[in-house]
């Protein structure tokens, strides 16, 4: 019996190993794939730019006409990279926030969160309503984290109340999502004919308004916020086992709530600030990463990263390729995806396990 | 002083009280106590309010520390506990499932972490499990299951353990494992262990003193012949029973009635 338990032991030790091994190649081949997807998002457009001469461009910026170098350093890799940042920076969100408030459907969209960052950012946009004191630069994106960080609290004040009724809490999040998508609709009745143009364009979700700026503070958003949930990884998979045993376990699960949503409040609303409302990244992403790597949240963190930006990625390429000579809004892409997959999430839910 | 010691707890949740003013004599380093007593009677209130998931007042000294006094994180780690309802759809292998129970814990920061998985792979081999350590936990059997929960809670070793009703699921083979093991466990590291049972026999087999809980207040306590007469059964429960003894001299509750 004893040297039965050895035996046995070592070989589910060696299987854990193997278990941990297979995770870093998944979440590699996962980084490859989007480097991938990146060069092809670059290479691919409207305008004709063969995929070396777009290549040779990037290493080599001196050999393009002034046109080329505009198309690809000014227009293809801003709105690549922020394809790539955009997904991540919902995708993560998305898995933080399923975790924090245990609801596989909890996600930036359908929480209504994505649409309070849309009304706060709004204000901004048509009315010139902001914080006093914030640069104005910032104004929009200080806009969107107020209102999304707002409505975060809210739901999260709400999960606690309702004892973590998953249905509950989506019913709240969809009442949320109206009263902002109200809000936005009655500042654009007040908008001005001009303001109003540019405001539903974003409105609907592109990417390409991207430019250096936005790429580089979404980019730090996203780079300064995800050690920080790395670092908390072995308390969120104790999350997952719900509040009392992960409390048993020493893990104070409040101030671990209250950073999360911070995190994923400024994920959220600097994504919305600068390309509009996204949907179903923030569902979608960490599906696909929970399916492929589990929920050890040591990979499924990364792996939700990264899925978000090959998912977004592959809808940045489509949104150009679909219709030539036109880039369909990347939000209408993404919705045209991620329906399907949200109905199917919503329907294993009734299935018993 | 070792050992734990109640006085005086009382918690509930809002403004409704639930535990009322139980006081308890200590009980000493490898002791498991059963905690018995209907549905609704605050078992696991009493449970949780120790572990500080409940507000309570009153003392709950353990090695001459209030456990009501500490931090959240001092508390954990001298307590363990295992909640009554157990988690599901959890994407991540058994053995995974301990491994975060052990990790997640602030103490364990900083700590070496190869000898981690060998750890928790142990206490799932000491409730015979070992074999499922590879498997995802949201495809166990509910048996399984608890038997994983259980594993989570004692893998930190702690030196307080409480468990709530860690075998009402299990077969007749577990459960005679599970308790074994348990009695071990508080033996070998000088343990408390607090349990919650629903099975009478079980509890006077394997606890070395019994608590029975009645309306969040304590209805008797003491030894096994002490704890479990007709008397407090009527009492607590509601039914007529006779306590026989086997040939092996095993307590045997034989309920007769409802009342
Ligand atoms: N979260 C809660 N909020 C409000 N009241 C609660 C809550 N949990 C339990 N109660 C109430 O507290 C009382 C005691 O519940 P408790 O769970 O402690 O009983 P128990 O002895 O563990 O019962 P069981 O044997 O059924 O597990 C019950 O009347 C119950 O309705
Ligand atoms: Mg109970």
């Amino acid at each position: 019996m004893k040297s039965m338990d050895c035996a046995e032991t070592d070989a589910a030790l060696v299987a854990y190993d193997r278990l941990v091994r297979r995770r870093v190649l998944v979440l590699a081949a996962l980084g490859l794939a989007c480097l991938a997807g990146f060069l092809v998002d670059i290479t691919s457009g409207p305008s004709s730019l063969g995929v070396v001469r777009s290549l040779s461009g990037i290493l080599m910026p001196d050999i393009l006409s002034r046109a080329e170098h505009v198309m690809i350093w000014n227009l293809r890799l801003p709105v690549a990279a922020m394809a790539v940042l955009v997904g991540m920076a919902l995708s993560l969100a998305g898995a933080e926030l399923q975790t924090v408030l245990n609801n596989p459907l909890a996600s930036p969209m359908t929480l209504g969160l994505s649409s309070a960052a849309s009304f706060g950012a709004a204000l901004a946009i048509v009315l010139g309503i902001g914080i006093p004191g914030v640069p104005s630069a910032l104004i929009v994106t200080a806009n969107a984290f107020l209102f999304a960080f707002g409505s975060v609290q809210m739901l999260q004040a709400l999960a606690r109340r309702s004892a973590g009724d998953r249905d509950t809490l989506i019913l709240f999040g969809i009442g949320l999502l109206f009263t902002f998508n109200a809000g936005v609709a009655l500042v654009q009745f007040l908008a001005s004919a001009d303001a109003l143009q540019q405001f539903v364009f974003w409105g609907m979700g592109s990417l390409s308004r991207a430019n250096w700026m936005s790429v580089a503070i979404l980019g730090a958003v996203v780079v300064l916020m995800f050690p920080f949930s790395l670092r908390t990884a072995w308390q969120m998979t104790a999350l997952r086992f719900g509040d009392d045993r992960a409390l048993s376990f020493g893990v104070d699960v409040r101030r671990l709530r209250f950073f999360a949503l911070l995190r994923i409040s400024l994920l959220a609303a600097t994504a919305v600030a600068f390309c509009g409302t996204i949907g179903f990244i923030g569902i979608v992403g960490p599906h696909i990463a929970r399916m492929l790597i589990g929920e050890d949240h040591r990979f499924f963190l990364p792996a939700s990263l990264l899925t978000g930006a090959l998912v977004m990625t592959f809808a940045s390429i489509a949104s150009k390729s679909l219709m030539p000579g036109v880039v369909i809004p990347i939000g209408i892409v993404t919705s045209f995806v991620g329906l399907p997959v949200f109905f199917l999430l919503v329907m294993r839910r009734g299935t018993p396990r | 002083m070792t050992g734990l010691k109640i006085s005086g707890l009382s918690a509930g949740y809002g403004r409704r009280p639930i535990v009322k003013a139980v006081s308890l004599p200590a009980l000493g380093a490898g002791q498991v106590m059963a905690l018995v007593g209907p549905n609704g009677a605050g078992k696991s209130t009493l449970m949780r309010a120790i572990v500080g998931l409940v507000p309570a007042t009153g003392a709950v000294e353990f090695d001459g520390t209030d456990l009501l006094q500490l931090r959240l994180r001092e508390r954990a780690r001298r307590v363990a506990y295992m909640p009554q309802t157990l988690p599901g759809g959890i994407g991540l292998t058994v053995l995974e499932g301990v491994l975060t129970a052990l990790r997640a814990s602030p103490d364990h920061e900083g700590l070496p972490r190869s000898t981690d998985a060998r750890q928790a792979l142990a206490t799932l081999v000491r409730f015979g499990i070992g074999h499922l350590a590879s498997e995802r936990m949201d495809r166990l059997s509910g048996g399984q299951r608890q038997l994983a929960a259980l594993a989570q809670a004692a893998v930190r070793m702690p030196p307080l353990l409480l468990l709530d009703e860690p075998t009402s699921a299990l077969d007749l083979a577990h459960q005679v494992q599970v308790m074994r093991c348990i009695r071990s466990y508080a033996e070998i590291q000088g343990a408390v262990v607090v349990i919650v049972l629903h099975d009478l026999e079980l509890a006077c087999r394997w606890a070395d003193a019994i608590a029975v809980l009645k309306d969040g207040a304590l209805a008797a306590f003491g030894s096994p012949e002490q704890a479990i007469t007709p008397d407090t059964l009527r009492q607590a429960y509601g039914v007529e029973a006779r306590i026989d003894r086997d040939a092996a001299g095993r307590i045997r509750v034989l309920v007769e009635d409802a009342l």
